[in-house]
Formats: structure tokens, sequence, C-alpha cells
């Protein structure tokens, strides 16, 4: 059995999987009985589920940070997502740390991606390619090893589950008679790209609702809860976990046995939390063209060991500067995010020659693009001191300390650029990338004068 | 009397035999062992093999994941999480949505 994630930092979540089954059967007859006592829904015609608004296309900033327990990897993407009733859309439009690699399938700055109720695009601005692909009509089923890879249009498959798994008003007389009956699990109605999910709902109180996804997994099981204060939603609680380890549901195939390898596995479970997860979503009001509306400034994502409310949890979000579209998002319009901008052109030849003049001799680099590099430099410098953007301001320092060293305009960078883009993302709270890309860069320029000798 | 270069040559030309058949053995000894034949595979219970054969399923029915294959779902998981806010928020604008999480 794996092991029970707990949340002793959340004594609000549901803790069914604690309970006997004598308990869970027996407050499931107490439930029946009182409901069938008062022969009227609890809370019936006022049950505060959380009903969105139509505020037409908004648009807002996120900075997701990451940190991969089995790659070891922190990650920090700064996008900009644009949403409406109809459609989602990010871009990334910056990723640290800058100076290593990044835990994620491309190079995230560039990257864009559209979904709609037919489409699915998915857009590298930088080197210039796109994918698009309608919306899978089946679940995913199994999930095959992809060596460590995920192709991003395969969130497609993600995207299509979740909008087949969403609940809507007309949802609710269903979702308060379960409630009524005690809980008990029963199938949601089927819709489009659904795959089999069962709902119980547990507690429909002023201040909580709590409710329970059996999914068509059945290793696998979703509690949430939303906290409600005076009618406005203020959090989701998540919590999912593994309910047993689905031996079974290894294929296996067998090879011949004078091979040491013998065992073969061909595919895992199609959803795997080894440690469980756990999600904190906070709400609070914001004005969108004049409408109140309970939208999300920050998520936490954990597990059993690293609690949401603790020092490191898996993912932080935070969510800022929500305004009004006009109009809408297209896929095209989010797929010419970066190509659109002023520097655009200008970026694309400063990574040429990054490539080709990256660690090595000040001598070695052609003049006419040392000349250009410098006045690259300059302008970055010049530019990100009033950017308030802070994924923009870290992109054009971090284009200036690299041409800066490449020119051998090493002090500029140590006075300049470093202790700019230190200072930005210190004050962002990001001290651990700070940290981070930090000794990436001294490790890079010590290896860098070692090489070639000390020539910045 | 042979020159210098004339060894050399037959030197590397022996090398080259030796290896290719080498190979070619390798590979076909290989290939046997990853051949799909319906009548030599069978069911094999994982309760009857030692952890150390059976394992990623045994790493993860002992609760313990360090099989690289789990960096495939860890690295889905990250990719898929980027939906996730925008999903929220879609459901808080969207008339009639009952706000959820979308669980990627």
């Amino acid at each position: 059995m794996l092991p029970i994630p707990k949340s002793d930092q959340n004594p609000a979540l549901p803790q069914f999987r604690r309970l006997s089954l004598a308990g869970a059967v027996g407050l499931a007859v107490i439930a029946a009985l009182v409901a069938t006592e008062s022969n009227s829904p609890p809370h019936s015609g006022a049950a505060p589920w959380p009903v969105g608004k139509d505020v037409g296309a908004v648009a807002f900033d996120c900075v997701i940070e990451e940190d991969a327990p089995l790659a070891a990897a922190k990650t920090v993407l700064f996008l900009e997502y644009a949403v409406s009733p109809q459609s989602i859309a990010y871009s990334i439009l910056w990723a640290e740390p800058c100076w290593g690699s990044i835990h994620f399938p491309c190079p995230p700055t560039g990257t864009s991606l559209y979904a709609d109720d037919s489409r699915f695009v998915v857009r590298h601005a930088l080197n210039d390619v796109q994918w698009q692909q309608s919306l899978p009509a089946e679940p995913r089923g199994r999930f095959m090893h992809t060596c460590g890879n995920y192709p991003l249009v395969d969130a497609r498959i993600a995207y299509q589950e979740a909008r087949g798994r969403r609940l809507r008003v007309s949802d609710v007389p269903a979702l308060e008679a379960n409630a009524r009956c005690g809980g008990i699990g029963s199938p949601l109605p089927d819709r489009s790209g659904r795959p089999p999910t069962g709902i119980s709902v547990s507690g429909i109180e002023p201040e909580r609702i709590s409710f329970t996804f059996q999914m068509d997994q059945p290793t696998e099981r979703r509690i949430f809860e939303y906290g409600l204060e005076e009618g406005r939603l203020k959090t989701i609680l998540g919590e999912s976990f593994a309910v047993q380890v689905p031996v079974g549901g290894f294929e296996i195939k067998a090879t011949t046995p004078e091979f040491p390898a013998g065992v073969v596995i061909e595919q895992l479970p199609a959803r795997y939390h080894a440690d469980g997860r756990m999600v904190l979503v906070e709400f609070s009001p914001q004005a969108i063209g004049g409408v109140a509306v309970d939208l999300p400034h920050r998520i936490r994502v954990g597990t059993q060991k690293r609690q949401v409310g603790g020092p490191a949890p898996l993912r932080r979000v935070s969510m800022s500067n929500y305004r009004r579209l006009p109009e809408e998002t297209t896929a095209e319009t989010i797929g010419s995010r970066f190509t659109s901008d002023p520097l655009f052109e200008r970026e694309q030849t400063f990574r040429k020659l990054t490539a080709n003049h990256w660690n090595r001799p000040v001598a070695d680099v052609d003049p006419a693009a040392a000349a250009w590099l410098r006045e690259f430099a300059d302008d970055c410098l010049r530019i990100a001191h009033d950017e308030p953007r802070l994924p923009v301001k870290l992109k054009l320092l971090y284009m200036a300390i690299a041409a800066d060293l490449i020119v051998g305009n090493g002090a500029r960078a140590d006075a300049e650029g470093l202790p700019a883009r230190d200072r930005a993302l210190r004050e962002a709270g990001l001290d651990t990338i700070a940290d981070l890309t930090a000794a990436q860069l001294a490790a890079i320029r010590a290896n860098w004068r070692r090489a070639q000798g000390d020539f910045e | 009397m042979h020159s210098n270069w004339q060894t050399a040559l037959g030197v590397l030309a022996l090398f080259v035999v030796v290896n290719g058949a080498l190979f070619m053995l390798t590979e076909l000894r290989l290939g046997e062992s990853f051949q799909t034949s319906p009548g030599v595979e069978q069911p094999i219970d994982l309760r009857t093999l030692p952890l150390n054969r059976i394992g990623l399923a045994g790493e993860i029915e002992a609760g313990t994941f360090t099989g690289p294959s789990l960096l495939s779902l860890e690295m889905r998981e990250n990719v898929d999480f980027l939906l996730t806010p925008a999903l929220i928020v879609q459901g808080a604008i969207t008339e009639g949505d009952i706000v959820t999480y979308p669980e990627e």
C-alpha cells in the first residue's frame, strides 16, 4: 500500500480515508435519516456553490515556482495568461535559472499555447515552429513512458479531461440530492470528452462545501473543500491520493529467462502521484469591468512531506494584475506575442551571436559583432532600468550581462547588470533563484577563465 | 618485408572483421530477447519475484520511487499544470460554471 498523505497543517481538510468503514456507513445512515426526517434539503435553493460570473475576457500575470523532486530542479516561469469563457492562452515570457538547464521539455521562453473548444495550438516563437491539434475524443488511457520528456501539445488531453469534469449550475440539484443521500457516490452525467467520474458530496454548509471525485482510475481519489465567507469564495482546498497500487494495472511482458532484465514494464498508470498532492487555491475579489468577481491570487501545491503551508511546497503560483481584455485572444494574437515585440529582431541577432561567441576568448570575437553587442548591452541596461515588468527586466539584464561578458566587459557586468538582476529577483521574493543563478554564472566564468585564460 | 603502413592496414582490417562479427552476434542475441513471440510470453506474478527483479513496479509497490520512468510523469505534471491557473480563472468568469480545481 502507498503511504497515505496526511494534512496535519490543514485540519479543515476532510479525512475520509481515516474513517473506518463502520463509521462511514454509520454517518451515511444518520445523514440519510436526518434528510428523510426533515423532508427538505439542507440550505435548499441557497447552497453557496461558487458560480462564475461573465466578465468577458481577462488577462493576468503569473509566476510559477516549481521544485521538481525527482529531477531535483528548481524552475521559475513567468507567464502572461489570457482567458475568456471560450478559450485559454498563455505565453511564457521568461524562465529562470537562465544560466543553466531548465526542467521543461523545450526552452520555455517564447512558448505560447492557445486552446478553445476545438483547437489546441502550441507555438515556439524563437524557434518559429507551431503544432496544432484537434481535441481528443477519448480519455488518455494509460500514460506511456516518455523518457522524461512530454510534448507540450499532449497537454491537450489534460485540457479535455478538465473541461469534461467541469461542474455546471445544472449539476447542483443532483449534487445536493447526492448530499441528502449521505454522500454516496454517483456518476456525473456524460459529457463530451469526460472520463467516467463519480462524485459524492459529503457536506453543504454556509461556510464549507466538501465533495469527492472518484476518477476513472480506481487507484485515485480527490477530495475538495470550498472555504466560503459571507457567500464569497475564499479557498479551494484539495487533496488527491492513491488508494491502492494497481499491480494488475501494469502490463508486463516476459522475456527469455536467461536475460536478467526479465521484466519489461511497458506502461505506467495514467495518473500517479507518488506522495499524493495537496492544493490550496486562495481567492480575492477583483473588479473586472466594474463587476466584482472572486479570482485566484495564489495557488500552492504540496505533498505529505512538503506541505502547502510549509517553506518548500512543490509549486507556488502567484497571479496578479488582472485586467479586462478589449478583445478575445486568438491563437494568432497569442502566437505573435513575441514576434510583434520591437526588440524581437535584435533578440534573434543576439542569440545567434551569443551562440557563436559564448565561452570564447575576447580576441576571437569578430569586431563587428563586438561593436553590435556593446551597443545592444548599452540599450538593454538602459531599457531595463525603467522596465516595470519583472520578466522583461530579467531578460534585458540577462542579455546585457551576456553581451558584456562576451566583449570582455565583465567589470560592467559585475558593477551594473548582475547587482540589478540580483536585486530584482530578491525584491520579488525569488532568493533561491538569485542564489542559484549567481552560483551557476560564477561556475561558468571560472571554467571560462581556466580554459582560455583570464581574458575578460 | 612489409612496410609499416601495410602492417597497420592489416591490423585495422582484422579489427574491423572481429568487431563486425561480435556486433552481429550481439544483435542476434538481443534481437531474440526483444522479439514478441506469443508462444514465449508468459504472465509474471510480481508477488513471486524478488524486489530486484521487478524493478520499477517493485519500487512503486514498496513506496520507494526512484525509477527513471517516473521522471516522465513528473515532467507531464509540470507541463499540464500550466493549464491550471487558466482553467480556474475560466471557471470563475464563465456564467453558470461552478469554480473547481481542474486536477491537472
